[in-house]
């Protein structure tokens, strides 16, 4: 496990850290600052939410586990994480109501919306982003929004527009933990603090031709015009960002892969950078998508497509492939779950407090079907060690899960998208 | 501000109805009588045969998918698709009546609605456009499509306004490019680069120390001019004469890198020209392990095709700073097998297993003689170049041969670079149009702008860059936000150049920048001048264009006609060409799949780079001689280089470059279909698929929309091994009856370029893995079958008939794409009868392409919003 070593230069005082929040803004909470402080005031490590989604899910036969409920034998993809068992829940029998379209049906891992090729579909908030916009303020960056070889993500705004993603970890790092000088950091605040007067002009410019537009146009505009205050908002935050310096980590920039066939070596990348994203708190909120294109995946014995092999059609030398790379997939999931276990917290590890939940819009890759979703979640402090398995024909509303997560984070919800309540059978710690 | 805010909310009013289409709510009762009796028996509620419950669905004018799937309904039962022949016999009158009803009232509804919102709404400008807009407005071109998030594509269309999205996130990219363009655009009027005139002095080049990458030293070094190394020992080598002499010291490393540091800073401040001489850019005999450096011999510089990574590589044209640079190559081919060029590519990156990274430059054909290439590249700080024969037709070395001089004299195809030239340029305007785009008249001095009345400067100043940013003039009420906030910052900063920097800044995050302002009914003139240039040129539009405009004479048809003539005619026009070849024929993702390189090794990035030359080149061809658009189906020539030549097996090819080839029945080439850009596109890399090709064909070519496949349906993929053959798996596929429907339509195209590779090239076999190595040939393509209405074909010539037996639907099609494409918006069903009748127009002239776009120009389509 890499160590992260913090810079404890003038902006991580704590009085320095209270002003620069200003009063509506919670304190952030670090780790590394948790002896200086714990004579004052008892820290509550924050929650956090990962979750990494798969646009061709995982071979049902080989990730779900026969036996229901506690102490069930570990499925071919679960011996590979065999130690984290008691750290994991495995879902099956759960999907999203009312959700289908196959591929098209991307759009709503995370949101559940329902998704309809009969009428005008339009998507919702992601279950990340409604956590980033109720505690995103917190961190540097409300959220982080990833791919590993695309720009497609599994994050929605609340008007439904999916955030594009970056896929360069070396990108990610630098924006994270490489410091600015202090004449960047000086222009940078002034450029926010200017850009938030821009962004005032421009909405109120477009408030001003709204009424002479026709319908179509007006629809549009408004969501620019939402656009422009909600970002004018998040200059605001930025800007009290802007004046503090960026943690440091002992990590190297990690350098990008260029062959976006190779997503085991990309996925691995971004989840290191994830893994010290979340241990700085420079956000709370991450999604990692992976596409479902390109070619044969770098690992021996893997010749065709990722796409063209997850429509096996049980073909035996085709599955053979997919659980090569399916196999991978989890263990480097596996892995970070590691990291995070590793990470000792004021209160206990990492894990405990990030849920990371990996799943899929597909239950079966093979013929587009989108019941049955790929759910394992882990850590955020449920009672894990189980296999919850709900009705393979008529689905669990796999929403209920979203809205027990959102309660864990303390967040009074009634509903999330089609949710019914919170899920059954998942306890808090 | 607040004041500002408050009084516009009063103008904040409700949608209102639309009046008129309430009264298309309903179906007309024969329309329903007909539905019900032929269709409801599966597409109802309980059985939703294709997902579809026609019994329930709605009829909504205002919803756009929702009027789609009825138009789509209209189609299946016009085409005689629905209901199937073998469940129901239709009476020809019953369905001629129905249509004539079912028609009208379609239109009628659309019409109505085109009237009242438009075809197009608030469409922004995409990824491209923007770039190429903020190039032009602020004279400078830094690439910025690293910044800006791809686009939705709708069809494969990135410029749908429906599809358009936008979030904060999105805003917060673009206020980036903003401000690197600012930055860029300002700093270079302010403090003009110095222009190279000398190359630099031999005593500032760079040389590379430890090529072996051991320690932790900088990789590159200044040092008198001299190659010179350091070796994992600390032992420094100086190269001289074609030989390693061993200086029996080691280095000075500190003042080395003292001095390192001051010429760097010297270099940064200077003009920035270099002539490379071939023994500073690689290393001859005694080599040690550096084989990644080209060859040094004879006064050339060789590079072969070689397993080896980053052979080739140039390190001591490492460039001080992230910039455009025109690179100049003189080279030849060395050896090159008989008939043929070498091909070679040039490349840039750190060029090191430990930052694998490259950036593609471009290609170019050595020849036994040797030529002049020259490559404009935005190459990144510390990058170095790289020049290597990529081609895989070649025979390939190992590194172990290019360890030592043998491999030049035992016969190798490589390259010989004789000279490099490298110049730091700065495409965009020369600075003095640059200051004057600024500043206009105004001076510069201390840092400055001289104004003696800087609030009228100041506001003259945004005025105009508004004008150009908006694409129209602004009036002065409409200016005055930006101008108040200008001022605002006049007032603060006591600097007119802060002011008017922020007032710019304010302009382009404006949604008159970033969106198309377009009123329903007619388009203004202004509105005409950005929707065609945009159209034609990617970018907005120019002087002339907005001069016209003004003139009020893009609405009279000669007028407008002679314009399009003249864009054309101009280089900018090549952007039209390819972007609209990359959304029509889906060319974009032609990089999404790599061939699998044990089925084809002889694929690589030359062969790439020229499918998409043939496409372009192709279709430049078809605009600039008015060519039928039946050429999309099937062509008596192409345009081939010599590796594509090769690659279609066309040995006749003489010459070099891009050239138009005569083709004879035996090459199986011709038209569009057979490129194979477009062939490599409808594959994954290691197998193609006739549903994917079909359904491809089907909406690309031959313009019909195929739904997606129904939920929970078995996808079919063809098997590699050849164990079970795509046809038979096919076979078994139609017998399901839901999937009939469809695969009755789809699967005849697809079948019909079995006969073509993954990448594109001509099979009789399909090929298979090999145990081992390399491929083997598999079982034998079968491209014969036959339409949904029974004609058989043999192959694809016959299919190539049987489609152009219906060329009016061909150039229906190319008008629809051109059309969607021209004004961000796909085909309305009100659109139809006047497409029908500009088809009718075009067939008396042949479907010439470039009529087609004159056509499309002057439609009421184009020419309303």
């Amino acid at each position: 496990m890499k160590n992260v070593y913090f810079n404890f230069s003038k902006s991580l005082s704590r009085r320095t850290f209270l002003k620069g929040a200003g009063a509506a803004m919670a304190l952030p909470w670090l780790d590394a600052m948790t002896p200086a402080f714990a004579s004052s005031v008892a820290y509550q490590p924050p929650r956090r939410f990962v979750a990494v989604t798969l646009a061709l899910g995982l071979h049902g036969p080989h990730l779900n586990p026969v036996e229901v409920g506690r102490n069930y034998t570990p499925s071919l993809y679960l011996s590979e994480v065999k130690d984290l068992l008691g750290d994991l829940t495995v879902v099956t029998g759960s999907s999203h109501p009312g959700v289908s379209g196959g591929h098209q049906a991307e759009g709503s891992i995370l949101t559940a919306a329902p998704y309809s090729r009969n009428g005008t579909f339009k998507n919702s908030v992601s279950l990340d982003q409604y956590l980033a916009k109720e505690q995103g303020h917190h961190t540097r960056f409300p959220s982080l929004v990833l791919d590993i070889n695309g720009t497609t993500s599994a994050s929605y705004t609340e008007s439904g527009s999916m955030i594009p993603a970056e896929q360069s970890p070396s990108r990610v790092f630098n924006q994270l933990f490489i410091p600015d000088t202090p004449e960047e950091q000086a222009r940078q605040v002034e450029r926010l603090k200017q850009g938030r007067s821009i962004m005032d002009v421009v909405a109120s410019d477009a408030k001003r031709v709204e009424g002479k537009l026709s319908k179509g146009d007006r629809d549009k505009i408004d969501q620019y015009f939402t656009s422009v205050r909600n970002f004018e908002k998040r200059l605001g935050e930025a800007q009290e960002w802007a004046l503090r310096d960026k943690p440091k980590v002992n990590a190297e920039v990690p350098v990008d892969i260029d062959n976006s066939d190779a997503i085991i070596d990309r996925k691995k990348l971004m989840l290191d950078v994830m893994f010290l994203a979340l241990q700085t708190d420079s956000t709370r909120f991450i999604t990692v998508h992976l596409n479902g294109e390109g070619g044969a995946v770098p690992i021996d014995g893997v010749e065709e497509g990722y796409h063209s092999l997850s429509h096996h059609g049980l073909d035996e030398d085709k599955l053979e492939q997919l659980t090569l790379v399916e196999t991978e997939l989890v263990r480097k999931w596996g892995d970070f779950l590691r990291q995070l276990k590793g990470a000792q917290e004021s209160t206990g590890t990492m894990l405990d407090t990030t849920s990371v939940l990996m799943t899929s819009n597909l239950g079966n890759g093979s013929s587009h079907d989108n019941r049955n979703m790929p759910v394992l979640l882990a850590g955020g402090g449920f009672k894990h060690g189980q296999h919850l398995a709900f009705d393979k024909t008529n689905n669990y509303p796999l929403p209920n899960l979203y809205l027990s997560i959102l309660r864990r984070h303390g967040l009074e919800v009634d509903r999330f998208a089609t949710s019914t309540g919170e899920m059954t059978g998942l306890e808090l710690v | 501000m607040l004041r500002l805010v408050l009084c516009l909310c009063v103008a904040w009013f409700t949608i209102p109805a639309f009046g008129k289409l309430s009264d298309y709510e309903k179906l007309p009762e024969r329309v329903r009588g007909f539905l019900d009796l032929n269709c409801y028996e599966c597409h109802n509620p309980v059985d939703k045969k294709g997902s579809l419950d026609l019994e329930s669905m709605r009829f909504d004018p205002t919803d756009k998918a929702n009027m789609k799937l009825w138009a789509f309904v209209h189609d299946r039962i016009r085409d005689e698709e629905m209901p199937p022949k073998e469940d129901s016999l239709i009476e020809p009158e019953e369905r001629a009546s129905f249509l004539t009803e079912f028609e009208p009232f379609l239109h009628g509804v659309s019409r109505e609605y085109i009237a009242d919102a438009g075809r197009v709404k608030s469409r922004r400008l995409n990824r491209i456009e923007y770039q190429n807009t903020i190039h032009d407005i602020l004279g400078v071109e830094i690439p910025l499509l690293e910044i800006i998030p791809e686009d939705q594509a709708e069809g494969g269309f990135t410029n749908i306004a429906e599809a358009q999205q936008v979030s904060y996130h999105l805003l917060q990219k673009y206020l980036e490019v903003v401000d690197v363009m600012l930055d860029e655009s300002f700093g270079r009027a302010i403090n003009p680069p110095p222009v190279a005139t000398e190359p630099l002095p031999k005593d500032l080049r760079l040389t590379e120390i430890d090529p072996f990458a051991t320690s932790k030293l900088p990789t590159i070094f200044f040092y008198e001019g001299y190659k010179t190394f350091l070796t994992s020992e600390n032992k420094t080598y100086r190269y001289e004469n074609g030989k390693f002499v061993d200086t029996g010291s080691t280095l000075d490393l500190k003042g080395t890198i003292a001095k390192n540091a001051e010429i760097l800073e010297t270099l940064r401040a200077k003009p920035y020209k270099w002539n490379y001489h071939p023994s500073e850019l690689g290393v001859g005999a005694e080599r040690i392990n550096n084989e990644r450096q080209g060859i040094y011999y004879d006064n050339q510089l060789f590079s072969f095709p070689t397993t080896h990574g980053f052979h080739g590589r140039m390190a001591g044209t490492e460039v001080p700073e992230t910039g455009w640079y025109r690179i100049k190559v003189t080279a030849k081919a060395h050896n090159p097998p008989e008939g043929r060029s070498v091909w070679g590519r040039i490349y840039t990156g750190i060029l090191r297993a430990k930052a694998p990274a490259t950036f593609w430059v471009g290609k170019f054909e050595a020849t036994p003689e040797p030529q002049e290439f020259v490559f404009d590249a935005w190459i990144r700080e510390k990058h170095i170049i790289g020049i290597q024969p990529i081609d895989k037709t070649l025979d390939w070395v190992s590194s172990q041969v290019i360890t030592d001089l043998s491999v030049i004299t035992d016969g190798t195809a490589g390259i010989a670079v004789q000279s490099l030239e490298v110049e730091r340029i700065y495409p965009g305007l020369e600075i003095p149009d640059l200051q004057e785009r600024l500043f206009g008249e105004l001076e510069l001095k201390d840092g400055d702008l001289v104004s003696k009345r800087p609030e009228s400067d100041l506001q003259k100043l945004l005025d105009r860059f508004a004008e150009l940013a908006f694409r129209r003039p602004v009036s002065k009420s409409e200016l005055e936000p930006y101008y108040a906030f200008a001022k605002e910052e006049l007032d603060n900063s006591d600097s007119l150049l802060a002011a008017v920097r922020a007032g710019y800044r304010a302009i382009l995050s404006s949604h008159r920048f970033l969106y198309f302002t377009e009123e329903v009914g007619k388009l203004d003139d202004y509105s005409i001048a950005s929707r065609l240039s945009y159209f034609l040129w990617s970018r907005p539009p120019d002087e002339e264009l907005l001069l016209e405009a003004k003139r009020k004479r893009l609405s009279k048809p000669s007028y407008l006609k002679a314009q399009v003539e003249r864009m054309l005619d101009d280089p900018k026009a090549e952007a039209f060409v390819k972007n609209f070849a990359d959304s029509w024929l889906n060319l974009r993702d032609i990089t999404f799949t790599t061939p699998d390189d044990k089925l084809y090794p002889e694929f690589d990035n030359i062969l790439l780079d020229s499918m998409l030359d043939e496409t372009y080149g192709f279709l430049e061809y078809m605009l600039r001689d008015n060519l039928s658009v039946k050429n999309v189906v099937d062509s008596d020539f192409t345009i081939l280089n010599e590796r594509l030549a090769l690659h279609y097996g066309i040995d006749r090819f003489e010459g070099t470059g891009l050239q138009k080839v005569v083709l004879k029945s035996e090459d199986r080439r011709g038209g569009i279909m057979t490129h194979a850009s477009v062939l490599k596109v409808t594959a994954n890399g290691t197998t193609t698929s006739p549903i994917i090709r079909g359904v491809w064909l089907l909406e690309r070519i031959m313009g019909k929309h195929i739904p997606p496949p129904p939920d929970q349906v078995p996808a079919v993929e063809p098997d590699i091994r050849g164990a079970v053959s795509i046809r038979d798996q096919l076979d078994k596929h139609r017998s399901i009856e839901s999937c009939m429907a469809c695969h009755l339509m789809i699967d005849p195209p697809g079948f019909a370029l079995e006969s073509y590779d993954v990448i594109g090239g001509w099979r009789e076999n399909y090929r298979a893995i090999k145990e081992g190595k390399g491929w083997a040939d598999g079982p034998v393509v079968d491209p014969s079958y036959q339409m949904a209405d029974g004609r058989r074909f043999d192959d694809i010539e016959g299919f190539k008939d049987i489609t152009l037996s219906d060329s009016d639907q061909i150039a229906r099609n190319l008008l629809n794409q051109v059309l969607t494409y021209a004004t961000g918006a796909g085909i309305e069903f009100a659109d139809r009868r006047e497409i029908d009748q500009i088809v009718e127009d075009l067939s008396h002239d042949d479907y010439g392409f470039r009529s087609l776009v004159h056509s499309a120009v002057q439609s009421s389509i184009f020419l309303s919003k």
